[in-house]
């Protein structure tokens, strides 16, 4: 713990930033800055990253089990490996906007195919939109 | 295993704090040799929040230490600019919190006048709807919300930075070296007896010993007859294979302490517990109690945790220093410098305990003030301002990078978080074609070969540790048994060795994951047993 003075001293010079805050919250009722202000201000960190049916999905997209089965079923998105989608792409999401390149090319992947050959029923088409979503951000 | 006989200093440690001493030290000019008895960062430093913050905590306490914390922190982020990352809070306030929107909004105002030691924003208050919108996994019933920015960084690698850049600047290390007795001269210490990987003993003479060995420092100093008084504390975070939420959010847990769920790089940590802890910190186990503590933590604030998939736990001990009563949430994170000749009569004998890992260069150069004054050496410190190794410059695109390597873009934007400007010498041992070893992650053969040659990285556990080797979704089940041939053509590991390396690591990394695995995860590991029968 740290000095009682010290302590006494933090807290009332926290109790002096109370008063003025709510002085202030009663003179001034500004309303909230929000959800403008924080995407502006963190647009380039790339930290909103889902919307929230994209979220709500995410749950099923992690239930790779590393099987392989969907790279036998689907070849490649440009030059990512289809089981890269889930267990490689869909984990740094904020970085992805640096990795366009790698869809570019041909995408021969039958991603609804190698769906429904997966055991455990990841959902590949919205991991893939969502990677792509994102890269092409 | 080779160490000249004679330094100026040995530092016995090499977490982060004990990594930085030997920088400081080294770019002082001052002859270190730096021993760590498992890897770099394995203890308490990696096994921390991986956090770079200020300390809003501390506010309630002592606004000097709050300062000192951002002050130190924003020197780490502009030095180790590629491995940092911004953190960004949403602190929800629900119904029954102990603080109320008002109370929360009046913190972040104060912490608001720290936050550009450490280049970082002020808050910004939310409404409900606004703070749902922007993190859609947040309990219904919150009243608002704030903001608050800290940073996150890898701390093996924070760790391995400050030891590769003491190492450029003269110094020895060596991971895997166990210090197995002071040196003594009446009631001076003057040298340590060690014992490397391969099992040689040796002795090295020093002017001054360095205890930076965090929970393990009551051990190292009864060494000497001399007496460190911690009172350590357990923690255990929950880790996700990936980023579960667009932001990091605070909540309380059943006791009021406050409880972090942080999106790092491409994990996210839930957490912490804080326990007293009296056992052995070399042998943590994780209780069931202790992840469904966190877990229900998070079912008030952000109930979809529980849906998504954790890959392992990690545990550590932190070594705080010693109070009478305080709940362990409620002790101080101070830190301590003892010059045992005062306290003990044993001289030549420093230890550096207590803190945080947002603290520890400042604990470094407190810790080398003082045996610079020893050693009589002038040189002040430049921690504060030098980079570390990879933060020297710009990075270049990852792209361009990436297709003059013959790899993807991904691969090579999460090797420049590791390695930053020096990415591509990295890339250069295997230049066009070096492919993937392992693909979640996603690590590059060429990564592994350097890490291997440059980054002393002797076990498959230590390539976890220094380049995230298997620390993705398949926990090893894809990459575990290539790795251990491409870091065993580097070691000259025969064929059984490179199995027994691979069953060594799988085995290490099965206490991290069973207490945690669901269903998937039993799956996975069945699948991955049925792929390695044979294996004891």
């Amino acid at each position: 713990m740290a000095d009682p003075r010290q302590r006494t001293a933090a807290l009332a010079r926290l109790a002096v930033a109370y008063a003025r805050h709510q002085v202030r919250r009663t003179i001034r009722r500004a309303p909230p800055r929000g959800v403008a202000e924080v995407r502006a201000r963190y647009a380039a960190d790339h930290y909103e990253h889902l919307t929230a049916r994209e979220r709500a999905l995410f749950p099923e997209m992690s239930r790779c089990i590393n099987c392989g089965v969907c790279a036998l079923v689907a070849g490649r998105l440009g030059q990512t490996y289809v089981p890269d989608l889930a267990t490689a792409y869909l984990r740094p999401l904020h970085l992805l906007p640096a990795t366009a390149a790698d869809f570019d090319g041909p995408a021969s992947a039958d991603l609804a195919e190698a769906a429904a050959a997966c055991p455990v029923g990841v959902p590949l088409p919205a991991v893939a939109a969502i990677v792509r979503r994102l890269a092409q951000a | 295993m080779s160490a000249p006989s004679a330094h100026d200093v040995v530092v016995i440690g090499g977490g982060v704090t004990g990594a930085g001493v030997a920088r400081d030290l080294a770019r002082r000019g001052a002859s270190v040799l730096l021993l760590e008895k498992e890897d770099y960062g394995g203890g308490t430093s990696g096994s921390s929040s991986c956090m770079i913050h200020g300390g809003p905590r501390y506010l309630q306490f002592d606004w000097k230490t709050t300062k000192l914390s951002c002050e130190d922190a924003g020197k780490i982020v502009r030095i180790a600019r590629h491995m940092v990352h911004r953190v960004v809070f949403l602190i929800p306030v629900l119904p029954g919190d102990r603080n109320n929107l008002e109370r929360m909004e009046t913190a972040m105002e104060v912490y608001d006048r720290f936050q550009p030691l450490k280049l970082s924003h002020p808050h910004v208050r939310l409404n409900p709807e606004q703070a749902l919108e922007l993190e859609p996994g947040l309990a219904p019933n919150l009243l608002g919300a704030v903001t608050m920015e800290e940073w996150g960084v890898d701390p093996h690698r924070l760790a391995w930075a400050n030891v590769q850049d003491a190492i450029e600047h003269g110094a020895q290390a060596l991971n895997h070296t166990r210090v197995t007795g002071l040196l003594r001269d009446g009631a001076r210490v003057v040298g340590v007896r060690y014992r490397g990987p391969d099992a040689a003993t040796g002795e090295v003479q020093a002017k001054v010993v360095v205890n930076a060995t965090g929970p393990w420092s009551e051990g190292v100093a009864r060494l000497a007859d001399a007496v460190v008084k911690l009172r350590p504390a357990k923690g255990v975070h929950i880790v996700y294979d990936r980023r579960l939420s667009n932001f990091a959010v605070s909540g309380e847990a059943v006791d009021g302490r406050d409880i972090l769920m942080v999106p790092h790089g491409n994990f996210t940590l839930a957490g912490t517990t804080d326990d007293d802890f009296y056992g052995d910190p070399d042998d943590l186990d994780v209780l069931p109690d202790e992840v469904d503590y966190i877990l229900e933590g998070f079912d008030r604030v952000f109930p979809a945790l529980r849906q998504h998939r954790a890959v392992r736990v990690t545990a550590g001990v932190r070594p705080t220093l010693f109070q009478w009563r305080p709940n362990e949430d409620d002790l101080s994170r101070r830190y301590e410098i003892i010059d045992h000749r005062k306290p003990d009569g044993v001289s030549g004998l420093v230890t550096v305990t207590g803190g945080k890992l947002s603290m520890y260069r400042l604990m470094a150069e407190d810790a080398t003030d003082l045996i610079a004054r020893e050693l009589r050496i002038d040189e002040r410190c430049t921690t504060g301002t030098a980079p570390l190794p990879g933060s020297e410059a710009d990075l270049e695109p990852a792209a361009a990078l990436a297709r003059a390597h013959g790899l993807t873009a991904l691969a090579v934007a999460r090797l420049q978080t590791r390695h930053g400007c020096r990415a591509a010498a990295v890339l250069d041992v295997k230049r066009g074609t070096s492919g993937l070893v392992c693909r979640c992650e996603p690590l590059s053969e060429a990564e592994l070969i350097w890490a291997a040659r440059q980054e002393q990285v002797l076990t498959l556990a230590d390539a976890f540790r220094r380049v995230g080797l298997a620390a993705g979704p398949c926990a090893g089940a894809a990459c575990v048994e290539r790795a251990a041939q491409v870091i065993g053509r580097e070691l000259d590991w025969s064929p059984s060795q490179q199995r027994e390396a691979a069953c060594d690591f799988i085995k290490s990394l099965w206490v991290g994951r069973a207490p945690v695995l669901n269903r998937r995860g039993w799956a996975q590991e069945e699948l991955s047993y049925g792929a390695r029968r044979g294996y004891r």
